[in-house]
């Protein structure tokens, strides 16, 4: 009787485990908000790159380069995010610094994203892998303002 | 009790397949319209939808959102780094224009087409459900970005 009760509880929880997975990988745009990406190159002109991109709200995100040529700069942007797939988004913004416009399609199943990386000469195509964890909070995951106001309290 | 075991393991196997049933059964509107289509019913059998599938074909397409909303298009790829693209100016379609565009393959059925337009100075990233026959646009210019979306057609041959 026990045995049966335990089986019974298993087969359960799995089949709501499964149909929960199932219905899991629909990402909506509003998901990325309060996240940070971990994002680096792996093919194409910027091989090795990477970037920390603190999703700040639905509009505004400001990226940190992490390694590259780039590397120390950081810009905070406004984007636009497209549901594309269940489990793919596409960003798109524009940046003052770099004078290059991004077009990133992110696919949340494979982790892989895939840049169009627009110049003024040319574009780049680019491909390379993310991962995705809660914001944390600290001073150097804050917008530039930010971080000002929390070294004047100190 | 082993009765009562057996009904309870036949009721969950009944509702797991009844709910994946129900997800088969539930495609979005666009889908059901274009899947009456025998073309588009090929492609989607495929496991994985790529660019040399998509050469010879012709879909046409309407922007549902955005500044080009409700512009058309009809698009034919002639091979797989070609297309011609003819965009609704009036009641009438322009010449169609040759483009060589790249290919990027995001999922099995995501396609993501780019190309930079020297005529109208921007690059166009151009992408393709195949699940749900929608398309997306961002169209890159010196001064801004836009962005359409609309749902796609394959072209009666």
């Amino acid at each position: 009787m026990r045995k049966i009760s335990i089986l019974l509880f298993v087969i359960l929880f799995l089949q709501t485990t499964a149909c929960g997975m199932a219905q899991q990988v629909d990402i909506l745009p509003e998901d990325l908000v309060g996240k940070t990406l971990h994002e680096t190159w792996r093919r194409g002109s910027f091989v090795g790159a990477s970037y920390k991109t603190n999703i700040l709200s639905a509009t505004q995100m400001r990226w940190y380069a992490l390694t590259g040529n780039l590397k120390g700069k950081s810009e905070e942007v406004e984007y636009a995010c497209t549901k594309i797939g269940k489990e793919v988004l596409q960003l798109s913004w524009r940046e003052k610094t770099t004078g290059s416009q991004a077009v990133v399609t992110y696919n949340f199943k494979t982790m892989k994203m895939f840049g169009v990386i627009v110049e003024k000469k040319r574009d780049f195509l680019l491909q390379g892998t993310f991962t995705i964890e809660l914001t944390k909070d600290r001073p150097d995951d804050l917008p530039e303002l930010s971080k000002k106001e929390a070294n004047s309290k100190q | 009790m082993k009765r009562l075991f057996s009904c309870v393991l036949l009721v969950l196997l009944i509702a797991t397949a009844g709910y994946a049933a129900k997800k088969k059964r539930m495609p979005p509107v666009e889908k059901q319209i274009v899947e009456e289509q025998m073309l588009v019913d090929q492609l989607i059998e495929e496991r994985k939808v790529n660019i040399n599938d998509l050469v010879g074909r012709t879909i046409e397409y309407t922007w549902k959102t955005g500044p080009f909303k409700d512009a058309a298009h009809v698009l034919t790829f002639v091979d797989p780094n070609t297309m011609k693209l003819s965009i609704e100016s009036g009641s009438k379609m322009t010449n169609s224009s040759t483009i060589s565009f790249q290919t990027i393959q995001v999922t099995d059925h995501i396609l993501i087409l780019t190309w930079r337009s020297e005529e109208y100075g921007s690059t166009v990233v151009l992408t393709l459900n195949f699940d749900t026959h929608m398309m997306y646009e961002v169209a890159v210019s010196e001064k801004s970005n836009y962005l359409s979306e609309g749902p796609f057609v394959f072209k009666k041959q």
